[in-house]
């Protein structure tokens, strides 16, 4: 299997390059020198560099194959003996043949090919350090060997290592050794031997003698000597910083790594040279956690005379290319601790910085990425959730749900107070696509809306995409919620406990081989509601019911080597709710999934395939004779692949498919009970294929600009009818400066699955459909535009985005419709279109003992019956959808008394959804009936709520075993009487509110962390 | 702990909104089938103009079927007796407004639901007096129901009718008017006549089921519908009316009795419009409320009881010092004055007679409840 996969990888990588040599060729970046295999990583456990000397890139030449080629990037693989280039930062190193590289320099120090030049068989390239006769060559050789050295932080791998992990076997030995040429011999001394010739040299003067230019001749040796940079071999850098206690600026005035721990320090990088003061200078270095691990997706921003940023890359590396100068540099990471460092740029240089995870963290501030992305790319509407933020807030009965809180985002809102469903800029919730790890979630809530499937422990990322036109993602008009696990960690099995009012949950992670390649992640909660119910009042329409829900998540990630990796996940949830004996509601997710990941600096890409599966089971009847279930199933079976291939700098093209094949059970109805006289009955099921291919591109000209576009074909092949739907995106961005943008976008999208409804709020027995001959695809477009501004220093950011949306083909239920086990589904169903607009106002905070965000949206939905089955609601005027909330305002914000306490509020206000209430009323066979109103024609009152929540977070000891966060808070204060929906009662016509929290509901919540 | 509450709550509502007329009947074969119509009333104006309607059903052949009077200001009544099983039919309605024509309804063209035969079981429900040596009272009795309707859309409808004769003495009072004070004084009992009063209890909605999904779309053993122990104890008649009805008008029905009986809970359907058949001839698109069905009605006699007439003294009377009371005006032409315009006396030392115990037999109708104390 293992070589299958291999092979797989291996032809894959020689499609790709192939595919990309062909179809986006550029003569610079695939000239012959660019045409080596890519150059190999090595897994994040070994301690050491297999590199010459540093992980970075320096400028310099190669001569290739008799071919000068300049401004190339190199360093030099010491283990391997081969020489990596590229010709920009985010260009993947490649190793070009070494048996065609007579010489090189880097750096300004030269190095050469002995075998190519014909002297002697000893393969690799060698430093010439002095031009004197004889010459003075210098080579280093890295060795992978084993061993460990726990008390010396590594200080018998012969070098300093930042990252020295002392649970590491291996490393990669230091061998230097030096080298005499003389009269066509090459002869290796030793060291004691090299430093007298080296004094000698230093004291005649040749050795630091001004150079004359060298003209090297192919074939030939050279005549004159190039003497190097007088690079300190010799030397190492001790584990802390000079100065470091005493507070003063630390000075590392040496080509060699520095290892940028703390803050509030100032590191010098590079030597000072003369002519240095406007050339481009090259800053790399690694971001690493504290087991040394690279830390990949790092926003870097950099402030100073030159002002950047961009993200770490998959190995936790990075480079930048500045003038000299002071600079300081932000490193912000989800769940990691910012770290801000303050340089003096003189030479080319590296660093590599520890970033600390949050739970242990030293320091704390908000993460500004978002300020960052918005600046950098050119999507409009994408949303990501600090989760750090997230946990702070006040939540109902303190379960924290990630997924709820997108509702405090900008434009989002949710259907009813805790109900499943949520509308992204006035559309419905089923053209919201939820993926938890890249599987389909059908219904995301527990208990009808109460909780939301997933558990926060285990939560990465939540990034929510407000445009639906998302070709990777499509298939939904809205919205895409993307929602990603954690990996598990490799290096230690630890995990967390939570305790709530209505659940528990815990997980646990850990690495599952030895060679720490291997890591899982699994997590489960549930429900004590049972218990809850049985002890509710006597009166209680539910006592003597049951309720109960789980989930429980698997995760496993195997990490190939440094760029590739297989995950695993799987996935199941399953509600059940009892009323009485004879009814209960049923209702389970579960999705399976496996992935193939790929990311190095030029390419990366994904496949999966996997299983998403939704059932409900509906149990009902009035007596034993009419008592049945319903069962009713959405399976869908998917495959899909992304690849993102980094031109040159600035340029990415990517491109993707995916296949889903859908298997509807559009219901199964059995008696139950010997005595049910319920006929069976089977609604035909509904299959479909759905395939679509997108391509990409991404191009930024220069800083300031960025355009995107994306084409996607899409079609559904059902039973009776083929669809084939072209779709289209593009955006583009302009940057006045690294603090203003502004960004436009057009896109459409397309909808072949639907879910129907007619109650309240999402239901999690609503049906699911197919497009078929009758029922048609949801098309529409959506355009919007939007103005980003970062103020004082990055710490407040304020947007400005508006959006106009128009769907085709929404569908409305009719009055009184049948939904379920209806075989004719279609005449219970109006056509509608939909036309949405509106305008999101933001203004966050990121930063300071008080932070958090404004953010007020004023927005419209509206639908309109169309004629395909002649069926108009509300005569065929406009009436207002559901989703249709004018005003929208969110404050949401913290406050830190220290780094472990503090508080933390949210205040919502925003319009009442409409309603459709009776105007009049009738009598009807005996009774008073109630008159409705025009569809939708009023609204209920308006929203108000403020919640608050004090949180006791970690402690801070690192070696504590436990950790315990303790959040207090309360739902509601002002206890208002927010309406969940207003409703008449056809005898005594009065109206009535329901109020789901009438009055403060006050919580704790306690989670114990296992380090 | 309980979170949630209900809360009352009233909604601002436009006034002098246009609201559509309401029309209620079916076409029943074999019987007089009576028809109401009306117009919504609207809850903020209730303002209500001038209608005169008349109906007629007209079926395939072109027979004419007239009503006998004005639907607005009564219940018109359709004789149906000689109407044929097998033809189509359809109802039209004719709406003046100060005499001028001002519209035509009509229902969509109806074929007549086949019969249905039905059968059914009681079972009664007792509960022990409280200290009683187990004593049993009846607490309701319950209705299970078979129907069958081969041909049908499987949607039944039935209601039942409650037939209860109480027994009930009217005492006239004696009493002279004070005029300074403004009220009457009761001067002492005196025997004006002896009244029956009848009580007719019947379930406001009629039930409707859809036996769609059962076998043979039957109904087995189906609850119907109960009747409390004390009504049942006092029950002269009880009268079950069985029909098959179109899946439209089951669809209409459930609608209207979901559109009233929305309990606000989290999956209560969206109330909306009910989708009647009878629209105006003259713009289709305004329909009326109402659906029409045509079928033909089973009923059942389940219970058929001969109460003998039992008087028995009230001690009723009344006082109401706002109105006053002419000379020689009867106690009984005070109580119609009372229920119809649905005063209440106050501070009375004295029983009143609710109004839904006032004389039947004078006012030709009865009540739905029975009266406090009886």
């Amino acid at each position: 299997m293992k070589r299958i996969i291999k092979l797989l990888y291996i032809l894959l990588q020689l499609c790709l390059l192939a595919l990309s040599s062909v179809s986006f060729g550029q003569e610079s970046r695939y000239s012959m020198l660019y045409r080596g295999m890519v150059a190999r990583k090595y897994a994040d456990n070994i301690n050491g560099t297999p590199y010459w000397d540093t992980l970075s890139f320096k400028p310099g030449s190669v001569m290739f194959n008799g071919r000068l080629y300049d401004d190339v990037l190199i360093r030099i693989n010491a283990a391997e003996g081969e020489l990596e280039v590229k010709n920009s930062k985010d260009m993947a190193p490649i190793c070009p043949d070494r048996h065609q590289v007579s010489w090189f320099k880097r750096n300004g120090a030269l190095f050469v090919n002995l075998q190519y030049q014909g002297i002697g068989n000893r393969e690799g390239f060698f430093e010439l350090l002095s031009d004197s006769s004889p010459a003075l060559l210098f080579s280093v050789k890295k060795i992978l060997t084993t061993g460990n050295d726990t008390e010396h932080n590594g200080a018998h791998i012969g070098y300093f290592d930042p990252s020295y992990n002392n649970k590491s076997v291996e490393y990669f030995k230091y061998c230097p050794s030096w080298w005499l040429y003389e009269h066509g011999k090459i002869v290796k001394i030793n060291r004691r031997k090299a430093q007298k010739l080296k004094d000698r040299l230093i004291e005649d003067g040749s050795f630091s003698a001004s150079l004359k230019e060298w003209h090297p001749v192919d074939n030939l040796f050279m005549e004159t000597f190039v003497p190097s940079l007088n690079k300190p071999i010799l030397t190492q850098i001790d584990s802390l910083p000079d100065g470091y206690f005493s507070g003063t600026p630390t000075v590392v005035s040496m080509d060699y790594p520095v290892f940028a721990k703390y803050k509030n320090k100032l590191y010098e990088i590079g030597l000072q040279r003369d002519n240095m003061q406007n050339s481009d200078l090259v800053l790399s270095g690694n971001v690493v956690d504290e087991n040394g691990n690279g830390l990949s997706d790092i926003l870097i921003y950099i402030e100073g005379k030159e002002e950047s940023s961009f993200k770490s890359k998959a190995d936790g590396s990075f480079i930048a290319q500045l003038k000299t100068g002071e600079y300081r540099i932000h490193f912000s990471g989800e769940g990691m601790v910012e770290q801000c460092i303050d340089i003096v740029l003189k030479g080319s240089g590296s660093f590599t910085v520890l970033l600390h995870e949050k739970t242990t963290m030293l320091d704390e501030a908000l993460v500004s990425g978002e300020r960052i992305n918005r600046h950098h790319d050119a999507s409009l509407g994408l949303e990501r959730l600090d989760l750090r933020d997230i946990s702070k807030l006040p939540a109902i009965f303190g379960e924290k749900d990630l997924f709820r809180a997108t509702l405090s985002l900008p434009g989002v809102q949710s259907v009813g107070e805790l109900s499943a469903g949520i509308n992204v800029r006035g559309g419905s919730s089923d053209q919201n696509l939820v993926l938890f790890n890249g599987n389909t979630i059908f219904y995301p809530s527990h208990f009808f809306g109460v909780n939301t499937v997933f558990n926060p422990d285990i939560i990465e990322s939540v990034d929510i995409y407000k445009s639906g036109a998302i070709a990777k993602y499509g298939g939904r008009a809205s919205s895409v919620i993307d929602i990603n696990s954690r990996d598990g960690n490799k290096e230690k099995v630890r995990g967390g406990i939570g305790l709530g009012l209505l659940t528990s949950r815990f997980y646990l992670e850990g690495p599952l081989t030895r060679s720490k390649k291997t890591s899982f992640l699994v997590g489960m909660r549930s429900s004590y509601s049972d218990w809850i119910l049985k002890r509710l009042p006597t009166e209680s329409e539910f006592r003597g019911g049951s309720a109960s829900f789980y989930d429980m998540n698997l995760g496993i990630h195997h990490k190939i080597n440094a760029s590739n990796s297989l995950k695993l996940y799987g996935y199941t949830s399953s509600d059940r709710f009892s009323p009485d004996s004879l009814n209960s509601y049923i209702y389970r997710n579960i999705n399976a999934s496996l992935h193939y990941c790929h990311n190095d600096d030029y390419l990366n890409y994904d496949m999966s395939v996997g299983y998403d599966g939704y059932a409900t089971r509906i149990e009902q009847g009035m007596n034993s004779y009419e008592w049945l279930t319903v069962n009713t199933a959405v399976n869908q079976l998917f495959t899909r692949g992304n690849v993102n291939v980094d031109l040159n700098s600035g340029h990415t093209v990517g491109g993707g498919g995916e296949i889903l094949y859908y298997y509807l059970r559009g219901g199964q109805r059995k008696p139950k009970g010997e005595l049910s006289r319920i006929t069976p009955l089977t609604i035909d099921p509904k299959q479909a294929i759905q395939p679509s291919l997108f391509v990409s591109d991404t191009w930024s000209p220069n800083d300031s600009i960025t355009i995107e576009g994306s084409v996607k074909l899409s079609g559904s092949v059902c039973d009776d009818c083929f669809y084939l739907i072209p779709d289209m995106r593009i955006s583009g961005r302009y940057s006045l400066d690294q603090t203003t943008t502004f960004k436009v976008e057009f896109g459409t999208v397309s909808q072949y699955l639907h879910q129907v409804t007619n109650t309240m709020v999402v239901s999690p027995v609503d049906t699911w459909l197919l497009s078929d001959s009758r029922i048609r695809p949801t098309k529409g477009w959506q355009t919007s535009a939007g103005i980003y501004h970062s103020a004082n220093g990055a710490e407040y950011d304020l947007s400005i985005e508006a959006y106009y949306k128009r769907l085709n083909h929404y569908y409305d239920a009719m009055s009184g419709a049948e939904l379920i086990m209806n075989k004719y589904l279609f005449d219970e169903l109006v056509a509608t279109r939909n036309k949405a607009y509106g305008v999101e106002l933001s203004i966050k905070k990121n930063k300071g003992k008080l932070n958090g965000w404004i953010s007020y949206t004023w927005s419209r939905s509206l639908l309109q019956s169309m004629s395909d089955n002649h069926v108009f609601l509300n005569q065929g005027k406009w009436y207002l959808a559901s989703s249709d909330r004018p005003h929208d305002f969110k404050l949401v914000g913290n406050y830190d008394f220290t780094r472990r306490y503090g508080v933390s509020f949210v205040i919502n206000y925003c319009s009442g959804h409409p309603v459709t209430i009776p105007e009049g009323f009738f009598q009807y066979i005996g009774g008073n009936r109630l008159y409705y109103s025009s569809k939708n024609n009023y609204r209920i009152p308006n929203y108000f709520r403020t919640d608050i929540a004090y949180n006791i977070g970690a402690g801070h000891s690192k070696k504590a075993l436990l950790h315990g966060i303790v959040t207090i808070g309360c739902y509601n204060v002002t206890g208002r009487k927010n309406a969940y929906t207003v409703y008449w009662s056809g005898n005594a016509l009065r109206g009535y509110k329901l109020s789901i929290f009438s009055m403060p509901v006050p919580y704790v919540s306690i989670k114990v962390l296992i380090k | 702990m309980t979170v949630s509450c209900v809360y009352d709550f009233n909604a601002d509502l436009p006034l002098g909104a246009d609201l559509p007329f309401v029309i209620e009947g079916d076409i029943i074969l074999g019987e007089r089938s009576p028809f109401n119509i009306s117009v919504v009333n609207s809850v903020a104006a209730g303002v209500k103009k001038d209608y005169k309607a008349s109906f007629f059903v007209e079926d395939e052949t072109g027979k004419i079927y007239p009503s006998t009077t004005d639907g607005f200001s009564d219940r018109a009544t359709i004789d149906m007796s000689t109407a044929l099983q097998d033809v189509k039919y359809r109802l039209r309605i004719d709406i003046k407004h100060e005499d001028k024509s001002i519209s035509h309804y009509a229902s969509s063209w109806l074929s007549p639901e086949p019969e249905v035969s039905v059968s059914y079981r009681d079972s009664s429900i007792y509960r022990i007096v409280p200290g009683t040596a187990g004593t049993k009272e009846l607490v309701s009795k319950r209705y299970y129901l078979d129907i069958s309707s081969p041909g049908s859309s499987g949607c039944y409808c039935w209601e039942y009718e409650l037939l209860i004769k109480i027994p009930a003495t009217l005492s006239e009072p004696t009493y002279d008017f004070d005029p300074i004070s403004g009220i009457l004084v009761h001067r002492g009992y005196g025997w004006w006549g002896k009244s029956v009063c009848w009580s007719v209890s019947q379930p406001a909605i009629s039930t409707v089921f859809s036996a769609k999904a059962m076998i043979n779309q039957e109904l087995k053993d189906h609850y119907g519908f109960s009747i409390q122990g004390y009504d049942y104890l006092r029950a002269s008649k009880i009268k079950l009316k069985v029909r098959a009805i179109p899946e439209g008008a089951f669809r209409f029905l459930s609608t209207i009795n979901k559109n009233s009986d929305n309990t606000g809970s989290v999956f209560s359907p969206v109330p909306g419009e009910a989708m009647g058949n009878i629209y105006n001839i003259d713009n289709p698109s305004e329909l009326a409320v109402g659906y029409v069905s045509v079928y033909k009605q089973k009923e059942t006699l389940i219970l058929d009881a001969d109460i003998p007439n039992n008087f028995h003294p009230v001690d009723g009377y009344v006082k109401n010092p706002l109105e006053g009371m002419t000379e020689g005006e009867s106690e009984l032409q005070r109580f119609q004055m009372f229920y119809e315009k649905g005063y209440r006396p106050y501070d009375s030392p004295t029983r009143w007679v609710p109004e839904r115990c006032i004389n039947c037999e004078m006012l030709m109708r009865g009540s739905s409840v029975y009266p406090d104390g009886w």
